[in-house]
């Protein structure tokens, strides 16, 4: 099942300045490890009671296999919201459970995700299946 | 100070499509439905975890979230703050250069509420909303 909301995520084209931005606007910086490099995409990401705020900025071309889906995003819609983040408790129960439902399920298989000790297994709902909202699905591990 | 995430709001062409979908997504149900006349807006509200997931509809062609639809299609739409005090953090967003779109609080579906310009924020739009 879901169990809360993870983190809401805005496309930026510069996140350095971005960083800067919402660490004034929210009042907290981003996590300890700041800009982290991603394959095909910089991200930070600010705690937030209830559901964090990450920035992500693409550092590959729209064509990349990798990060490209972002770069084409922000060449078409420009900066703004990009996806929101929901926590698991069990990923492959929920994304057999979604697609059961008819939710169109975009499964990259395990990822090693973000952070020091904050890995986590994701999968994500396609935006055509969920009113233009890219959800991603993660799971700590 | 921000205290909290409120709430994620999501812009839908129809409320009913828009719940059907995102009450099959989060596996729960809303928990009420709101029409907001003076934002042109009709609102469903699902709680997940602590925090709810807004469904909005425009309800006149003419409000900005009706505009929002026409430019984007339907997507997230603004992510709301908790604060203590809204006319105060509005103030002091103003001060510090951040364009804002309402000088002080007035009353809106999460208690009385402000908005900071998208322009100022990487193309987001905030809410900030004190409770009463």
């Amino acid at each position: 099942m879901i169990t809360g909301l993870s983190f809401v995520g805005i496309l930026v084209s510069d996140i350095e300045a971005a960083v800067e931005l919402y660490s004034s606007i929210l009042g907290v910086g981003p996590w300890e490890a700041g800009v982290m490099e991603m394959p095909g995409v910089k991200a930070a990401m600010f705690p937030v009671e209830g559901c964090s705020v990450e920035l992500l900025q693409p550092t590959v071309g729209p064509e990349a296999e990798v990060g490209g889906d972002l770069a084409r995003l922000l060449a078409k819609r420009g900066e703004g919201f990009c996806r929101l983040g929901v926590w698991v408790d069990d990923l492959n129960a929920e994304t057999a459970r979604l697609r059961e439902a008819g939710f169109r399920i975009v499964d990259p298989g395990d990822y090693a995700g973000f952070g020091e000790g904050m890995g986590a297994r994701m999968a994500f709902v396609h935006p055509k299946s969920a009113s233009g909202v890219l959800v991603e699905l993660d799971q700590r591990t | 100070m921000i205290k909290r995430l409120d709430h994620v709001s999501i812009v839908v062409r129809d409320l009913d499509e828009g719940l059907k979908t995102f009450e099959g997504l989060l596996g729960v149900k809303h928990s009420h439905i709101e029409e907001v006349p003076d934002q042109g807006i009709k609102a469903a509200m699902i709680q997940v975890g602590n925090v709810e997931v807004e469904l909005i509809q425009p309800l006149t062609a003419d409000s900005g979230v009706a505009k929002f639809l026409e430019n984007k299609g339907e997507g997230i739409h603004h992510v709301c703050f908790e604060v203590d005090d809204v006319d105060k953090e509005l103030q002091s967003l103003a001060d510090g250069g951040i364009q804002v779109l309402d000088k002080q609080g007035r009353k809106g579906l999460a208690g009385k509420i402000g908005f900071v310009h998208p322009k100022s924020t990487k193309g987001v739009l905030i809410e900030l909303a004190q409770k009463v």
